[in-house]
């Protein structure tokens, strides 16, 4: 249901626009799980992570722990901050950042398109540069394979072959979840 | 693995913009309107200013009770309640 509301995005003049329009049908598939929920009366929900490009710049909206990652320059960078429990006790200095990977809170989230009535999306921006890779993926892939093995699968490959490996590294890692994987390449 | 600092261009401004959102400190118009505001600057690469927050509510220091001075009882009330 999002992949669909996301994919009948047109063409926007410009981000700002994109964005909203972006935000208006997320919010619209939020309603719309709200309504399945009800009538089903069980919780139906989704983390979400997009990346709306336009020109020279591109934003990102997100919710849950889906995540979005920047190569560039050989440095990867998350751009994303989870929506969740264990990501609240590392900002509170509970836990430590290595201390949260593979943590038995690890499957709780605090927001997802669906869950709740009211969804507040995180948005940030990013500027474009040539020969960038975007990596947009569920945390079935970050949960099983660490952050500097997905750097180092990120470098000297095709798109195809990377998103394929790893896909298998985060499936050979014991992955039981879905493991979605999306990759961006900016071009000249 | 760097921070994410160096590749964003709106110096956590909507990052902030969004909490605020969320905490409900600005209503959701305000909301989009600066959210407008700084994407459309940062994609013009304008310096932005920081968005329209507004600052959590702390009574004035001058403006509080002196309780000394509230807990004062005429003497006629207080032979009153000895009886």
């Amino acid at each position: 249901m999002i992949v669909s509301a996301l994919a009948r995005l047109k063409p926007a003049a410009n981000l700002s626009l994109l964005v909203e329009f972006a935000e208006h049908q997320l919010l619209a598939v939020n309603e719309r799980l709200q309504a399945l929920s009800r009538e089903r009366r069980q919780v139906i929900g989704s983390t979400v992570v997009s990346l709306l490009a336009c020109d020279s710049h591109a934003a990102f909206l997100w919710a849950g722990d889906s995540r979005l990652y920047r190569m560039s320059m050989g440095e990867l960078e998350r751009l994303t901050t989870d929506h969740s429990k264990v990501e609240e006790y590392v900002k509170h200095g509970i836990i430590t950042r290595e201390e949260a990977h593979n943590h038995p809170d690890g499957n709780l989230i605090t927001r997802a398109v669906g869950a709740a009535e009211q969804l507040f999306l995180d948005c940030n921006i990013v500027e474009l540069n040539e020969g960038d890779r975007f990596l947009l993926c569920s945390d079935g892939l970050d949960k099983h394979v660490h952050e500097r093995d997905i750097a180092t699968a990120m470098v000297g490959a095709d798109l195809p072959t990377t998103a394929r490996r790893l896909i298998d590294m985060a499936l050979a890692a014991g992955a039981t979840d879905n493991v979605t994987v999306c990759l961006v390449e900016v071009l000249p | 693995m760097s921070t994410l600092a160096s590749v964003l261009v709106t110096n956590g401004y909507l990052r902030e913009l969004c909490a605020a959102y969320v905490n409900e400190t600005i209503d959701r118009r305000t909301y989009i309107l600066e959210r407008r505001r700084l994407i459309d600057e940062a994609v013009a690469g304008k310096p932005s200013a920081p968005p329209a927050i507004p600052e959590p509510f702390e009574p004035d220091a001058t403006a509080m009770m002196d309780l000394d001075s509230t807990m004062q009882l005429p003497r006629r009330m207080l032979a009153e309640d000895d009886e």
